[in-house]
């Protein structure tokens, strides 16, 4: 039944999770340094850096790509990286499959279709409304979206208290669907600078990060990071099966609509600023998962470290690959992404057969 | 002590469970035993928490129904008859699974002594899905061993509710499993365990009880409940009970004619 007969015994993997903490985080502090040095902008800025830690004064072209331009993307790139990571990490952990993953459930489709509801038909809202809302009018709706589409999902999929995990998803590929059809809609309604947006939304990218949105997006996100970290015990009984973890003390369903609302607010949130960025919230928990094993303990801590070095690492590839334009991410991360995970598919074909 | 009182399970039109009375007591083993659909696992499940059910269950003095999942964690373990484990988790890990993470070098300690008492310790580092059946439910033992084991403040008695722990074992390790609930219940902790062979149920149980189409059939020690009359009326086929000589434990051979009322099914 399963192919693992090509792993070898593994020694005890708790210490080597652990030590992954310090690793991850030294990795995630040089890639956040080389992000901000790094780019399009004419010049690179190592130099720039190199007065900020020598406490030289920066000269004004200096500071305003350094710190209106690279500082907000840098902080931007970390919290949406975290939040895919950990979102994934949970949902996987939630549906007791390697393969779960907000954008499969349809919740990263939902956040989707509210940031386009809201750039397509924004235009037409009374003009105190969209002067009231400003920036966060798009963020808003995308954060609705996908709250909006996690809540009929567990609706749909929760009688009598339990949340059956196949119609959750079969639910999650319906509300995908529908998601898709109502925002390809739209786009036939939209004007020329609409479509760019929208092909921002499609594709994803942190070219869009602004201060405005960082502000926005970052409290939300440490919060269900912070609460999400609070979860490795009752996921880890969790893949026991849901009578187990029961039995060994995990409130079973508080746990599950916890986790469910980490989702929504971290992809909301994360999508709201970014648009969909697939794959790291797949590929980050299953390279964690061979390296360190699956204790979720580790894990989501370790993805939250992990998961923004990957999404930096892109957005220094999508920034300087055709340089003075730019990729948009989603596309560095598919083309870095989908191949690791078919090698994964290939390689461990025993741990997605559940 | 572990009371279940008129503890009665439908599932739709279904009645698994009608007023069933059940008592187990400290430092015994009580073993459920009946027929394939009497009921056993349903009045398990009852007492862990795991079925509604309309009646009380009574654990250490505490209606279950009003405590909290760790609070129930802290007084019982539960090894189930199936359990399936998602990503690659090695034995050990399992193991810790149920434990509250204090300083790891307990946990670890923990983890490793209770896997050395269903002789797996060799296999600690191994993923468990490598395991064979009869291996993973072991490591499922030691699981719920180390849960029960872990120290907790009150010194009420800890309870292992076993569903067929024997079930996919060889000979040697079903009564090394035996051999660790016996003791475990010598040492002043609670068993309960649902069995289907009936002469392990004789050989280990301090109390037995039988059930029926969702009913008890019989309640008391092997030798009383353990007869002829009982068992065939149980199970629908006859059954002799001998007993070895001496200590007098009952076993049962069961005997070569099938019985009138199942011939008569069967045709």
């Amino acid at each position: 039944m399963l192919a693992v007969s090509d792993i070898s015994p593994p020694v005890d993997r708790s210490q080597t999770a652990r030590a992954a903490h310090l690793w991850l985080a030294l990795l995630l502090f040089s890639v956040s340094v080389a992000c901000l040095a790094v780019g399009a902008s004419g010049t690179s800025l190592w130099g720039a850096i190199g007065k900020l830690v020598t406490g030289k004064a920066l000269t004004q072209m200096e500071r305003v790509v350094l710190w209106d331009i690279r500082a907000p993307r840098l902080i931007v790139g970390i919290c949406v990286g975290a939040s895919l990571a950990v979102s994934g990490a949970v949902m996987q952990g939630l549906f007791r499959n390697p393969l779960a993953d907000p954008g499969l459930v349809g919740v990263s489709a939902g956040a989707g279709l509210g940031a386009i509801i809201a750039i397509v038909l924004g235009s037409f809202m009374p003009v105190w409304l969209l002067t009231m809302t400003g920036n966060y009018l798009v963020p808003f709706a995308a954060f609705l979206g996908g709250w909006g589409s996690t809540l009929i999902l567990y609706r749909m999929a929760t009688r009598g208290g339990r949340t059956s995990v196949a119609t959750m998803l079969l639910a999650g590929i319906a509300l995908g669907a529908l998601a898709g059809a109502v925002s390809g809609v739209l786009v036939y309604m939209a004007d020329d600078s609409q479509l760019r947006d929208l092909t921002f939304w499609g594709l994803g990218s942190l070219a869009g990060a602004t201060w405005t949105k960082a502000f926005v997006a970052t409290p939300i996100i440490l919060f269900a990071l912070l609460a999400a970290f609070t979860l490795g015990r009752g996921l880890n009984g969790l893949a026991l099966g849901e009578a187990t973890a029961h039995h060994i003390g995990i409130r079973v369903q508080r746990m599950k609509n916890t986790a469910i609302l980490i989702v929504a607010a971290a992809t909301g949130a994360a999508v709201s600023v970014s648009g969909g960025i697939g794959f790291i919230g797949i590929v980050v928990p299953h390279l964690l998962r061979l390296w360190t094993g699956p204790d979720h303990r580790a894990l989501l801590i370790n993805s939250a470290l992990l998961g923004p070095s990957l999404l930096l690492i892109a957005d220094v590839i999508s920034r300087v690959i055709i340089a003075p334009a730019e990729l948009p991410i989603g596309i560095v991360t598919a083309v870095l992404g989908a191949p690791v995970f078919l090698w994964i598919l290939l390689r461990r074909r025993g741990m997605v057969d559940l | 002590m572990l009371e279940a009182r008129h503890i009665t399970v439908a599932f739709s039109k279904k009645t698994i469970l009608k007023s069933v009375d059940f008592t187990a007591k400290p430092g015994r083993v009580t073993a459920i035993v009946g027929p394939n659909g009497s009921g056993k696992t349903t009045l398990l499940r009852a007492m862990t928490g795991d079925v509604s059910h309309r009646g009380d269950v009574v654990l250490n003095g505490q209606d279950i129904a009003t405590m909290q999942a760790w609070e129930l964690a802290a007084q019982r373990g539960v090894l189930s008859q199936a359990t399936t484990l998602a990503f690659p988790f090695t034995v050990i890990e399992v193991v810790r699974i149920g434990l509250h993470s204090g300083t790891s070098g307990d946990v670890d300690r923990l983890a490793m002594q209770a896997l050395n008492r269903v002789s797996l310790g060799h296999y600690a580092n191994r993923f468990y899905q490598e395991l064979s059946g009869g291996e993973q439910q072991r490591a499922q033992l030691a699981r719920v061993l180390a849960q029960v084991w872990e120290p907790v403040l009150n010194g009420a008695p800890r309870w292992l509710l076993l569903d067929e722990p024997v079930a996919s074992l060889d000979i040697g390790h079903q009564l090394e499993v035996m051999d660790i609930a016996r003791s475990y219940a010598r040492s002043g902790g609670g068993v309960v365990a649902v069995m289907h062979d009936l002469n392990l149920t004789a050989l280990y149980a301090d109390a037995v009880t039988i059930l029926s189409e969702g009913t008890v059939q019989a309640q008391g020690t092997p030798a009383e409940v353990l007869t002829d009359e009982t068992l065939s009326a149980a199970y629908g086929c006859r059954l002799q009970v001998n007993k070895i000589p001496s200590p007098g434990v009952p076993f049962v051979l069961p005997h070569a004619a099938r019985s009138q009322t199942e011939a008569k099914v069967a045709s």
